[in-house]
């Protein structure tokens, strides 16, 4: 009653402030037009973050987060990166400088985020790697680069989120839900036929388990495989699958795939271990040296995919090479994270070059909207930045980095010399296998 | 004419243990009576059931005829029954002022959340003048405005009996309200509790230990023992009654 | 076993096959609960404590274990002597002499709040002290490697037993037996349960109460170290929430042996595993009912059960025979503040809050403007704790989901162009609404099975609702927007500082209305008991209900306030079940009734692990820029590590709440009126003439 009432007499008075993004964001107008440029002079440029000797980035990652999370590591990929440039000159006459490395802690990604701004007064942000990014819509509004690793759905633009300014290490799009062939078609490839799917009952996990329904909705039939089995019910934190396991055995399921955390999947594979369930596991976030060291044993012969190339491809694209030999200078060990920061730092850089000498936040943003292959010297499939905020790459062609794990080694398969990546192709015939650089 | 308090065959038996059996009791208007036994004889299980905290598992309870057995504690006390407590129950953090406040206000319905929002919390003349009457009364003017926690046990007692009178019940229990006091504290209460007999507006039971004190102030006695009513009558005959004192008064008392 | 292979010719039988099938397969991890909850319950019968530390506990040893074990290599048995024997009996030792000898005499909530602050402190403390990197794969408590590196064929039948089962099936079957025994036989064992129910019988009668009660402390902290070291190997990585998840999950099992009974604990645990196994058998997966019932059982079985469980419901009884005769507790001081002492309060707060308004305008910048504002808001959420906790006695630990529940409604709303303040007041009015429905039962429970209700139905929002994309809105969080009044605009941080410190201050006056006028006073009445409060007309279960019920509304007004200053309602990010413990623990630690501790610890919540932050940076940027310095000098710099920060801040808060059983009424009460006593005494002293009229409470206070 009393907010019926209430409302009647503020409805008139008070509105909402979305805060939408203000025209023409910091654009150097007057540099712009009288200056005459030649590469390796130094232009006035009139950005936050950037002096005529220093271009100050900064970024936010999950390092000591109660909940979990430990993706310090990305910082070093960024910092290894901006060493190499800055040894040979920097970009456009000033030096790269990773000026801030914030913590978001437990609850604190937008104040970490709003501070790179505020006090650190960074040109871009890069790299991001947090639990949750609630600091996104700032970055978004105020249209600032920003560069990282794409597991919270902030990175997508979608219907009246503009996010084109966000970069991830390998696209931007994301689509938990959506099928793709690329599952039916390993288990063609690993002649599998009857594939067992668990989830948490959380959203993200959910729609995982949703999508890979949809994956052999639209291509089981025709790769001759189906989906025999989901549970996508299961608490978060520690269970006992012991019931899945022995249904998935009474189903003769010979392929599973999870949408769940490192626990979730140990606890299924020591269940199926146990059970003696025989079956090729597909493993989506399992590219962790130490998860092979500690637990590789229990998933032999399953498979991992990235979207860069392994560390351990035998002919290692120029990119991949360049970043193991750097981290090795660094005395870092390579992962992921630092994969993935390496990825945001190299597009970053890509970027700024292409923005020319009198760049800017706005002119970096679109200059690399408009990169149509960038690979990062080939250690990832090319991604073309005109569409990869609010699409897949392709709608017939998925490509990806595969390995099996042989002996607790990431072994590649499907990778020829030269083109490292694999790709699923749908044609009217059915599922084709493509190479790629 | 009815009685004020009807209470017929009481009955409660707690894991298998008969707490009471088939105890009945009837208090007049005005009358102040008495209840004693030794310890555990289920003096205080009766006054729990006739006041509402605990629910009889036999029997009928009435006041003034109208049958109360269902009513919730609070609901009785808004009628008119109040009662202390054997084990003294003040409310903590409060001045005696507030005591007789807060049961004024909640037995009146005049207090609330609306009340407290608009800034009226504070006591209003009328209320004021309640309590102050019965602090005149029990002799705990003086001692008003002091947190009742640092009163002795035997002004503590009377904190709970002036509380319980800011009801105007018409009908008060009286858990052992000499237990633990000395003697002039004894002989205080007993004063307090003729000058609101003098009243006329309350009639008391009374349950009690202390034998002199039941003479002077009870007209009628109940006896209880081992759950069970063994006695009932005029104060002088039942304390003359050799049961009884076998059953009580032999143990020593 | 031997039920296994007993029930094995019967499997064919279809449905009745399957149904024993299940059932089996149920029992190793019902026996997981059953440890956990006969812990809980061996630590509640033997302490009075309801020990949600245990978890942490148990999260010490396992830690201790891994790093002994796997990193320094020990052999399994001088690793596990040190773990469990050492460590678990060090601690329980400390818990005692440190901690819980000294509340003895304390409410049941009070114990509580107490392993609160343990449960937030000690897992921090675990990482500082060994290091806050990742603990993979936790060694068994077995000579093998991994728990699966060994397996046990039953008897030629589809059932499979590992290590790590064997190893907690036996330990459940020894522990429940043992404590059986040590409580039915022994003479320690009835002790151990005297000593909670009546110390003054049991010293009347020659025993050392302290000595049994260290005793007690030791066995259910050895019982907390050999579950966390057994337990370890479910997960593949050895975090502390873990244990806190799964531990939560057994409350349901000790409620069914009515928390003191350790055969009821370990049938509800078992029965709990059983029915777990079943519904995942039979229940369809992709149903709804499925969905929501299955990650859902334990808070709903802990619901269920203590809404219709009597004994439950009558366990209010005292079963101190000596009760009676115990002296009532010391009552607070009263605060003597004369006249001019209360003006000079008021204008110290006025100079206070002018100060930090002209700070927050002109001084700090806009990260700490936006970490304060962040924390003004929060601070509307905490005076909800306070009017809910400290002024009606409720220990609820489910405020987070009540401004969950407003931040969601508050974003449904302005979805539909509402007006972002009236959908904050329509958000109140939801969390309201939840809040009379849930405290209609809730509140007639005792103290602290109340408490655990709460925290059922705060898990249940957690694992099941919040997952219902009509709740959360799926994905991506529902974006809120920022009001504009009469064409100004809230947008900026310093502006919504502003509206949040205004929000606050309007609910603060109300608050302290409440705490102050009648209804303060009846619920304060009620608090000591509600026999006495109801022997005088008061309806004890009413006005707690509606104290509940408003408590819930500013709970959900704070969450809209939070979720339009962050532009989103996140449930991860603002308002998880951890989050909110952490926000309890802050505000009873601060002054559970007061209004300045709500905003004090509201702002404290962001501001301090930002504070350490920069306290642990500075050093390694001394390092950075001075790299001439004198070594000795960069050594002792070298030695801070800005990671510390969030573990710094954590284990303050939680040791805070430990100061509750000295000063229940919380630090900054304790501390503003000792302040003002002293302050009172000092001035009176110089002004010997000066009479004080001394009108403590305002209730009476003339006008």
């Amino acid at each position: 009653m009393l907010a019926v009432a209430l409302g009647a007499t503020t409805v008139t008075a008070c509105g909402n402030d979305w805060g939408t993004a203000p025209e023409d964001q910091g654009s150097p107008t007057t540099a712009d037009s009288n200056t005459a440029t030649t590469s390796g002079e130094v232009v006035a440029v009139d950005a936050p973050g950037v002096t005529d000797t220093e271009i100050r980035v900064g970024g936010v990652a999950s390092v000591t987060n109660p909940l979990g999370g430990h993706y310090g590591d990305s910082f070093d990929g960024v910092q290894a990166y901006f060493d190499m440039v800055n040894a040979e000159g920097g970009v456009h006459g000033r030096k790269l400088v990773l000026a801030a490395k914030r913590d978001d802690k437990l609850a604190s990604n937008k104040a970490e985020v709003d501070a790179l701004l505020s006090v650190d007064k960074v040109f871009a942000v890069l790299p991001v790697a947090t639990l949750l990014f609630t600091g996104a819509d700032r970055l978004v509004r105020d249209q600032v680069p920003t560069f990282g690793w794409t597991i919270n759905p902030e990175w997508e633009a979608k219907d009246g989120y503009p996010a084109y300014n966000m970069f991830g290490q390998s696209g931007s799009f994301l689509c938990f839900d959506c099928g793709t062939p690329t599952l039916p078609w390993l288990m063609e490839q690993a002649g599998a036929k009857r594939a067992g799917v668990l989830a948490y009952a959380v959203p993200q996990s959910a729609d995982c388990a949703d999508g890979v329904r949809a994956s052999f909705d639209e291509y089981g039939k025709s790769t001759g495989t189906e989906l025999v089995f989901v549970d996508k019910s299961l608490s978060y934190g520690p269970s006992d699958l012991s019931v899945q396991v022995s249904k998935m055995k009474d189903a003769k399921v010979d392929f599973v795939t999870t949408c769940m955390d490192t626990n979730g999947v140990v606890t299924l594979a020591k269940e199926m271990k146990k059970q003696g369930l025989d079956a090729v596991q597909s493993l989506p976030n399992a590219y962790d040296h130490q998860f092979l060291e500690e637990f590789g044993d229990l998933f032999e012969g399953s498979y991992v995919r990235t979207d860069f190339a392994q560390f351990e491809v035998e002919d290692k694209p120029e990119g991949l090479q360049l970043y193991l030999d750097k981290m090795e200078e660094a005395g870092k060990e390579p992962s992921e994270n630092s994969m993935a920061g390496w990825l945001n730092a190299e597009l970053f850089v890509e970027g700024l070059k292409a923005a020319g000498p009198d760049f800017s936040r706005a002119k970096l943003i679109d200059a690399i909207n408009e990169m149509t292959d960038f690979n990062a010297g080939g250690a990832i499939d090319p991604v073309d930045w005109t569409k990869a905020h609010d699409q897949r790459k392709s709608d017939t062609r998925f490509c990806q980095f595969l390995s099996r794990i042989e002996d607790s080694t990431f072994v590649p398969v499907f990778s020829k010399p030269g083109k490292p990546f694999v790709c699923a192709v749908v044609t009217p015939d059915g599922v084709k296998t493509e190479y790629s650089a | 004419m009815t009685a004020l308090l009807e209470a017929v065959g009481i009955t409660k038996v707690y894991d298998g243990m008969a707490a009471l059996t088939d105890v009945s009791i009837e208090v007049d208007t005005a009358e102040l009576v008495a209840l004693i036994g030794p310890n555990g004889a289920g003096k205080t299980t009766l006054f729990d059931c006739l006041s509402g905290v605990q629910r009889a598992d036999a029997g009928i309870v009435r006041l003034e005829g109208r049958e109360i057995e269902g009513l919730a504690p609070h609901e009785r006390a808004r009628m008119g029954i109040a009662r202390t407590f054997q084990r003294i129950e003040l409310f903590t953090g409060m001045t005696v002022r507030d005591h007789l406040l807060v049961a004024d206000r909640a037995v009146r319905r005049s207090g609330g959340l609306l009340r407290d929002l608009t800034g009226r919390a504070k006591p209003d003349a009328g209320e004021r003048e309640r309590c102050d009457e019965v602090l005149e009364l029990v002799g705990l003017a003086d001692d008003a405005d002091r947190p009742a926690h640092a009163l002795s046990l035997g002004r503590g007692r009377v904190v709970e009996l002036a509380r319980a009178l800011m009801c105007r019940p018409r009908l008060l229990f009286l858990d052992e309200p000499s237990s633990g006091l000395d003697r002039t504290e004894t002989a205080e209460m007993a004063g307090v509790l003729e000058r609101v007999m003098e009243q006329g507006a309350t009639a008391i039971l009374l349950c009690e230990h202390d034998v002199p004190f039941v003479e002077r102030l009870a007209s009628r006695t109940y006896v209880l023992d081992c759950g069970r009513r063994i006695a009932a009558g005029p104060t002088r005959d039942v304390l003359a009654d050799p049961d009884v004192r076998a059953a009580y008064l032999g143990q020593g008392v | 076993m031997t039920a296994a292979a007993a029930v094995q010719p019967v499997l064919a039988a279809g449905a009745v096959g399957d149904f024993f099938e299940y059932a089996v397969r149920g029992i190793p991890f019902g026996c997981v609960y059953a440890l956990l909850a006969v812990g809980l319950v061996l630590n509640y019968k033997t302490s009075g404590v309801f020990n949600l530390a245990f978890a942490a506990q148990a999260y010490a040893s396992a830690a201790v274990f891994y790093v002994v074990r796997k990193e320094h290599e020990w052999a399994l048995v001088p690793a596990a002597l040190l773990s469990i024997v050492v460590v678990g009996a060090a601690l329980g030792f400390l818990l005692d002499y440190a901690l819980y000898r000294h509340q003895r005499t304390a409410s049941p909530l009070a114990k509580l709040v107490t392993s609160l602050g343990l449960l937030v402190a000690m897992p921090e403390m675990v990482k500082l002290a060994l290091g806050p990197g990742v603990k993979a794969n936790p060694p068994p408590l077995w000579t093998v490697r991994r728990t699966d590196d060994f397996l046990w064929r039953v008897g030629g039948s589809r059932f499979v037993l590992d290590a790590g089962q064997i190893a907690t099936v036996l330990a459940t079957v020894f522990v429940v037996i043992g404590l059986t025994l040590l409580f039915r036989r022994t003479a320690l064992g009835l002790q151990m349960r005297a000593v909670v129910e009546s110390p003054r019988l049991l010293r009347l009668q020659g025993v050392d109460t302290d000595r049994v009660a260290v005793v007690s402390w030791i066995l259910s902290s050895m019982l907390a170290a050999l579950v966390g070291v057994l337990l370890a190997p479910l997960f593949a990585q050895l975090t502390s929430l873990d244990f806190f998840t799964l531990l939560v999950a057994a409350i349901a099992a000790c409620v069914v042996g009515n928390l003191t009974s350790i055969s009821g604990a370990f049938l509800g645990g078992l029965a709990l595993g059983i029915l777990q196994a079943e519904l995942a058998g039979f229940l369809p997966t992709d149903s709804v009912v499925a969905n929501g019932l299955r990650p859902s059982l334990p808070f709903v079985v802990l619901f269920a059960l203590l809404l219709i469980r009597q004994s439950v419901r009558s366990a209010r009884t005292v079963t101190d025979p000596l009760a009676g005769v115990d002296p009532p507790p010391d009552p607070p001081p009263a605060d003597i503040r004369p006249a001019w002492m209360t003006t000079a309060t008021r204008a110290f707060a006025v100079v206070v809050i002018v100060a930090g308004f002209a700070l927050c305008a002109w001084v700090f910048d806009d990260y700490w403007v936006g970490l304060i504002a962040a924390g003004v808001c929060l601070a509307v959420v905490m005076l909800s704790i306070v009017l809910t906790t400290g002024v009606g006695g409720t220990i609820s630990l489910c405020q987070c989901t009540f401004a969950a529940i407003g931040a969601l409604a508050t974003a449904q709303l302005t979805q539909h162009d509402v007006p972002v303040l009236v959908a904050m007041v329509g958000g109140a009015a939801v969390a309201a609404a939840v809040g009379a429905v849930l405290g209609f039962p809730v509140i007639r429970l005792p103290g602290i099975y109340a408490a655990l209700a709460t925290l059922a139905f705060a898990l249940f929002f957690e694992g099941v609702l919040i997952n219902l994309s009509w709740v959360s809105g799926g994905d991506t969080p529902l974006r809120v927007p920022r009001p504009t009044v009469l064409g100004t605009s809230f947008l900026a941080d310093r502006p919504f500082l502003v509206l949040a410190a205004a929000v606050f201050a309007v609910a603060g006056v109300a608050v302290i209305a409440l705490r102050e006028g009648t209804t303060g006073r009846f619920l304060d009445a009620v608090r000591t008991s509600d026999t006495a409060a109801s022997s005088v007309g008061i309806n004890p279960a009413r006005t707690r209900l509606v104290v509940f019920v408003l408590g819930a509304g500013l709970a959900g007004l704070g969450g809209g306030l939070v979720a339009s200053f962050s532009g989103q309602a996140n449930y991860s990010q603002s308002f998880t079940f951890f989050i909110g413990l952490v926000w309890l623990v802050l505000v009873i630690t601060a002054g559970s009734r007061s209004v300045q501790a709500a905003i004090i610890s509201g702002i404290s919540f962001f501001v301090f692990p930002a504070l350490l932050d920069r306290l642990f940076t500075w050093p390694v940027n001394f390092v950075d820029t001075n790299p001439g310095a004198p070594p000795w000098l960069l050594d002792i710099m070298g030695f801070f590590k800005p990671e510390w920060a969030q573990g710094v801040a954590f284990v303050l808060f939680g040791l805070g709440a430990l100061t509750y059983a000295k000063h229940p009424e919380g630090i900054i009460a304790a501390q503003t009126s000792a302040s003002i006593r002293r302050t009172v005494r000092f001035v009176e002293r110089r002004r010997p003439a000066a009479t004080s009229p001394s009108n403590g409470l305002d209730l009476e206070a003339p006008a």
